[in-house]
């Protein structure tokens, strides 16, 4: 019997602490391939270590989750790639699914692993 | 009364003093000479005056001058008055019948006296011994007269008297009223006829007080003696003034000189029958009023030359009047003022301060009050100042609050944002405890990790909460002594997630010493934030890679300069001066009372605040404030999130 794969995730995050805590409830269930917490050297981790899932913080330093997302889809479009934020705002959802993000997951809800859960399933 | 009464004393022999009398009747005639009749001339009354002493004797010289004043007042006719003395105190050295004759001579190709006048007891005695050979049918008037130098006759049909009760026993009474505790009275009195006069007549009278006084008397003795003796009395004595005269030795002695002798050497109180006495050293008592009898002297006298009958003129004999006292004697001699009789009068009381120095007080007072009046407007002022310096503060902390609300809602979304993250944090964190419980993979190590980063989130969260509930309660000027740099990272914490979320970096060039300013931590932070949330406007054109806020400080002698410099449109070139008035903005939403208030604050800590374009864009804001003296400051600094 061949244990299911686990996912694997790269975590862009420059809150410490909940960068911390979601690499800890993750890998529970997933391989946390890497964390960066600059926006300028999310694309670059992406593209190198070619993850299955995208966890993207909006308010990253120098480089804003948007453009961050945009970027990644734009070098792989197949990539999944999960917006993060505390803003749970409409308009923030639904821009953050123009710009390619598949997903949203607002911050504190336990949504997080059954939406990468979900994203790799599919 | 005895012929000796009317002897002229002379101790320098006899004719010595007779120029004078000479000189007298020259004057006399003079009058008489210029008063003689003439058909175009009105008619002159003669009054002829016998005194009884010559110069020297305050009651006789008081009485003399002010009759012939109160008689002027009073006659009709011109008065011409000749004035001879005729008493012991002798201006002759002649005998009696010398001066009857001389006065004769002064009227021989003169009309005769129309009245004579005599002046105390003496003349009176000598006018009636030689009445028939002085102008007999010339009305007499005897006046300034005790009644006990007429006791010897009646009075004549054409005499009448304006007499005196000398009650010499009341004034003894006065000195053992006054001065209970006396034992002997030293009587001062002249030598001669009138000396013996008086000490017999006196005797008599003090015969009731010989249980209680000794009586000295001193009408044997030379004057040298009686002054001598008066420096020298027993404990418990007091000295009566009867009338001098002259003494022993025939030395006549004027009032004026013995009472200044007394006064300045006498080792007991003194005492006199006079009202003229008082003020020349007496203590005082019921004392005759020589200024009364005057003018009763001048009454009748004005009468009698109108032609009334002296029977018709009855004058009550004069008694001693309402006491009288020197104030200055009785605290020489330490007696009260409970001791003197009812009714007393008291003269020559030390003037108060107030009667004084009248003008001075009141004019002092006046100062006074001015000054106070100032004193009370000034105090006025201040308090009125200092309310408006109240109120300006109130005004300062409400607007201060104001703006501070008003921008801490402007930070509402960071401020969601900030809070997110740890709770965030902390949630994913207690999902994991809970999945790897589940899991059954749930290590000791593992969930103590989990629950302490929990608690660190939890801490942290808490911090954000303070730092922003501190900013938006209601706040009172509090000053202390605090470190600036401090509040730049506080400030910079609150606006933290604002400037990530519009891209802007902060570039924070602080001094490696601590910046001890005294002034208030909140208002202070509330400038910070204001400074960058308003270099963070002036960014928004600017392109992302260039949007920057440099904070720094610089350290100087006496104060700190803390600037804030942005890359952004630089000073609006519309609200030029205008910068830091209310109301005044370029911003689409806003108030325009960020910067008013920025201003307000700091001048409120006695800092300066001025605002100018960079060379190569942008803006800096520089507040400068005092350092503070003290290196002491609060404790620990907050972490900066």
């Amino acid at each position: 019997m061949t244990l299911p794969k686990r996912p694997r995730v790269l975590i862009a995050e420059d809150h410490p602490g909940v960068a911390k805590a979601v690499c800890r409830m993750l890998s529970l269930e997933c391989d946390i391939v890497g964390h960066v917490a600059d926006g300028r050297t999310v694309v670059d981790a992406a593209q190198r270590l070619q993850p299955d899932v995208i966890v993207v913080d909006l308010n990253l330093p120098h480089v804003h989750g948007f453009e961050v997302c945009r970027q990644i889809k734009h070098d792989n479009p197949d990539a999944r790639v999960v917006v993060f934020s505390a803003m749970n705002d409409p308009d923030i959802r639904r821009r953050s699914l123009e710009v390619g993000a598949s997903a949203f997951v607002c911050k504190g809800t336990g949504d997080l692993l059954s939406t990468v859960r979900r994203l790799c399933d599919d | 009364m005895s012929r000796p009464l009317l002897r002229i004393v002379n101790k320098t022999g006899p004719g010595r003093r007779f120029p004078r009398l000479v000189l007298t009747g020259l004057l006399a005639v003079l009058h008489l000479l210029s008063a003689a009749p003439s058909g175009a001339q009105p008619a002159v009354r003669q009054v002829l005056i016998l005194q009884s002493f010559d110069r020297g004797t305050f009651p006789v010289d008081h009485f003399t001058s002010d009759f012939r004043v109160e008689l002027d007042k009073r006659a009709t006719e011109h008065v011409n008055v000749v004035q001879v003395v005729v008493g012991p105190r002798g201006s002759v050295a002649a005998p009696d019948q010398a001066i009857v004759d001389y006065i004769r001579s002064l009227f021989v190709d003169h009309p005769k006296p129309d009245l004579i006048v005599t002046a105390a007891g003496p003349a009176a005695v000598f006018a009636r011994k030689y009445r028939q050979q002085l102008f007999p049918d010339t009305p007499i008037l005897f006046a300034s007269v005790d009644r006990r130098f007429l006791d010897e006759a009646p009075l004549g049909d054409n005499e009448t008297a304006v007499a005196v009760d000398n009650q010499f026993s009341g004034t003894i009474e006065t000195i053992l009223r006054l001065l209970p505790e006396t034992r002997q009275v030293f009587m001062v009195m002249g030598s001669g006829p009138l000396g013996r006069f008086w000490r017999r007549e006196l005797e008599s009278q003090f015969g009731r007080f010989r249980d209680r006084l000794t009586f000295v008397w001193s009408n044997d003795l030379s004057i040298q003696e009686v002054l001598r003796r008066c420096t020298s009395l027993p404990e418990h004595s007091a000295i009566l003034y009867i009338s001098f005269g002259a003494d022993a030795a025939g030395t006549s002695f004027p009032d004026e000189r013995l009472f200044a002798e007394l006064r300045d050497t006498a080792n007991a109180p003194l005492f006199a029958g006079q009202s003229v006495y008082l003020g020349s050293g007496i203590v005082g008592g019921s004392l005759l009023s020589i200024d009364d009898m005057s003018r009763d002297t001048a009454d009748a006298a004005a009468r009698l030359l109108h032609g009334a009958a002296p029977k018709s003129i009855n004058v009550p004999v004069r008694l001693p009047g309402q006491p009288a006292f020197d104030w200055r004697e009785l605290q020489r001699w330490g007696i009260p003022d409970s001791r003197l009789p009812p009714g007393s009068i008291v003269r020559y009381r030390a003037p108060s301060l107030w009667s004084a120095y009248r003008s001075t007080v009141l004019s002092a007072m006046g100062v006074l009050a001015i000054q106070s009046l100032l004193i009370i407007g000034l105090l006025y002022q201040r308090r009125a100042r200092r309310r408006a310096e109240l109120e300006s503060r109130n005004n300062l902390a409400l607007a201060a609050d104001a703006s501070r609300r008003l921008t801490m809602s402007a930070l509402t979304s960071s401020i969601a944002h900030e809070l997110g993250q740890p709770l965030s944090s902390m949630i994913h964190n207690a999902q994991a405890g809970r999945m790897m419980i589940t899991a059954d993979r749930a290590t000791l190590d593992t969930m103590g990790e989990i629950l302490s980063d929990i608690e660190t989130e939890g801490v942290q969260a808490t911090q954000i909460i303070d730092r922003h509930r501190t900013m938006l309660r209601g706040h009172q000027l509090d000053t202390k002594p605090i470190d600036l740099h401090v509040v730049i990272h506080e400030s910079l914490a609150l606006v933290a997630h604002e400037m990530g979320t519009r891209q802007i970096e902060a570039t924070v060039n602080l001094s490696s010493r601590p910046c001890i300013i005294t002034g208030d931590e909140v208002l202070l932070q509330q400038v910070m934030v204001n400074l960058f949330m308003n270099a963070m406007d002036a960014m928004t054109e600017t392109p992302p890679a260039r949007r920057r806020v440099t904070i720094s400080t610089e350290l100087r002698a006496a104060d700190v300069a803390v600037s804030v410099r942005d890359a952004g449109s630089g000073l609006p070139a519309q609200i030029d001066g205008a910068l830091f008035a209310p109301f005044v903005t370029t911003k689409a939403h806003g108030l325009g009372i960020g910067l008013t208030i920025t201003q307000t604050i700091v001048e409120a800590h006695r800092g300066t605040i001025d605002a100018r374009d960079n060379p190569d864009g942008g803006a800096t804001f520089t507040v400068t404030l005092r350092r503070s003296g003290t290196q002491e400051i609060r404790s620990g600094p907050a972490s900066v999130a």
